[in-house]
């Protein structure tokens, strides 16, 4: 029915959509069966109680049989297209041959069927087959309810004495004959409502379609993008353009593998590449829990920031708490690889406080976000000093008062004054992690 | 197929209550009856016996009178005419 053929991904989220849209449509006739019934318990009935037939709840009853019966099919995936089809079918059906019932409800002849407010629902329960992604069923439930209509008409006429019809609009009106005109509106009516939803449909469902794709596709290139960066990318006003700059205050911090450019000559290149999947993948959840976002990595470096790409007032006290758990999540991630006999590098990390810019660069075709500061040269040089100092990561004293200072709890650092970093042209005080 | 049985229990479970339905609903007696074989006969009805409907109140057994030329009953086509104070249309009698 499709002329184009979709990924199967996309193919299987459509089909889940079609499963849920199967279960709206199940819950939206339910809820409208309990509201006539509702409606029905309450109005006066208008017939003889021992008429030969309740109309409204026959049908009723019917009909929530048919949508129950469905609603099971659905629930255990068993609906093909077929049964579909046949309830479709069955639906209209009950609901035509309900307004015929009317007549005998009443003990008329059938004529009067065509005065019969319920033929109302016939475009209802069109219209919740429209819940449904899929102009087919729209079309059979109008071409069964056109045709029903024109069976009823029949059946009705048939039986008549003398001549039922009548072409006059004040007679119709007034008395109990039958304005072919009037009909053939009715069954006009049906063929065009069906037709607008069923090209509605067609046209959501192409929607759904391109959505359905470029979701996809989204969540696939999301996985190159921190998370706050795709959100703010996604969720902005206006197309993401370089040359925004925001002033923020920030932590910058620089994690990365101790020796692992040595490993790089002695590794296989898919042992390096696991080697280094598997250190990222012990490292950016850990960042990412703190709050930090991933800025780039290079190689075995990862460049985070905390603060920068949404601000925050504990940047200083979550950076500090992510090198705490990063120096003590790979510990334990060494010992492990120790154990397996496997190369089993350590992890520095340097942290620096400050004032950056957080902007995007690049060109029309390829964006990037960047950090630019003082404190991001700082956590880059920090991070090499930690050779020097035979520490496991290194941070300003300064920033780890200003983590005290935003609530930071964890245990004492020993600290190392007026240290001379390589590159930074005044002595420092340090907050080191052995 | 592990849901043939459940398949059979659900269908028949409808079906049975398909037919619960229909027994409510229809007095296969009087279903075979022609659709003329009855008549409304206004005006004959003992009060709260009525039928159903009329300008003044909505339905069975609410009439207040005897006789109310206004409330109804079903009678066997043609008996009607028959009947003192009895008329098959609304306003007449």
């Amino acid at each position: 029915m499709r002329m184009r053929r979709l990924p199967a991904r996309v193919e299987a989220v459509i089909t889940r959509q079609q499963h849920e849209s199967e279960m709206l449509v199940g819950f939206a006739q339910l809820t409208i069966v309990a509201l006539l019934a509702l409606f029905y318990a309450f109005a006066p009935a208008g017939y003889s109680p021992d008429a030969p037939v309740k109309a409204a709840p026959l049908g009723l009853s019917l009909f929530a049989i048919l949508v129950l019966l469905r609603l099971y099919f659905a629930l255990t995936k068993q609906l093909n297209t077929w049964l579909i089809g046949a309830f479709t079918v069955a639906e209209m059906a009950v609901l035509i041959g309900t307004i015929w019932a009317y007549h005998l409800q009443f003990e008329h002849p059938p004529i009067i069927v065509f005065k019969n407010t319920a033929f109302l629902y016939v475009f209802i329960l069109i219209a919740l087959r429209a819940l449904r992604f899929d102009p087919a069923w729209v079309i059979l439930s109008g071409i069964t309810a056109a045709a029903g209509w024109a069976i009823l008409v029949c059946c009705a006429l048939m039986p008549a004495r003398g001549n039922p019809l009548t072409w006059d609009y004040v007679t119709y009106a007034t008395t109990g004959k039958v304005h072919l005109g009037a009909e053939l509106d009715k069954v006009l009516a049906i063929v065009m409502a069906t037709g607008v939803l069923a090209l509605s449909l067609t046209r959501s469902r192409r929607i759904l379609e391109q959505s359905a794709t470029q979701t996809q596709a989204a969540s696939d290139l999301s996985r190159f993008f921190d998370d706050d960066v795709a959100r703010r990318i996604t969720q902005a006003d206006s197309t993401a353009v370089a040359g925004q700059g925001m002033l923020r205050q920030a932590a910058i911090l620089f994690v990365d593998l101790r020796g692992f450019t040595k490993a790089t000559a002695r590794l296989e290149p898919s042992q390096l590449i696991a080697l280094l999947g598997e250190y990222q993948r012990l490292i950016v959840p850990i960042i990412q829990k703190h709050g930090g976002a991933i800025d780039k990595f290079m190689g075995d470096g990862i460049l985070a920031s905390f603060g920068a790409v949404t601000p925050s007032a504990t940047y200083a006290a979550d950076g500090i708490r992510a090198v705490d758990a990063i120096l003590a999540a790979a510990s334990k991630w060494q010992s492990r690889r120790a154990e397996d006999g496997l190369i089993a590098p350590g992890i520095g990390a340097g942290l620096a406080a400050g004032e950056v810019v957080f902007g995007i660069i690049g060109d029309k075709k390829r964006l990037e976000y960047t950090v630019i500061g003082d404190a991001v040269n700082l956590a880059a040089k920090l991070e090499k000093h930690n050779k020097l100092e035979v520490t496991l990561a290194l941070a300003p004293l300064k920033a780890l008062t200003l983590a005290r200072a935003q609530g930071y709890e964890g245990a004492d650092k020993e600290t190392r004054s007026q240290r001379n970093v390589g590159g930074v042209e005044e002595p420092v005080d340090l907050a080191v992690w052995l | 197929m592990s849901k043939t049985p459940l398949n059979a229990l659900a269908i028949a479970a409808a079906l049975a209550a398909a037919i619960l339905a229909v027994q409510k609903t229809v007095h296969l007696d009087n279903l075979g009856r022609n659709s003329e074989a009855r008549e409304r006969c206004y005006g004959i009805a003992r009060a709260g016996k009525n039928d159903c409907g009329t300008p003044t109140h909505s339905c069975a057994a609410l009439s207040k009178i005897n006789g109310d030329a206004e409330s109804w009953i079903m009678v066997p086509r043609g008996l009607c005419n028959k009947l003192v104070g009895g008329h098959r249309k609304l306003g007449e009698g």
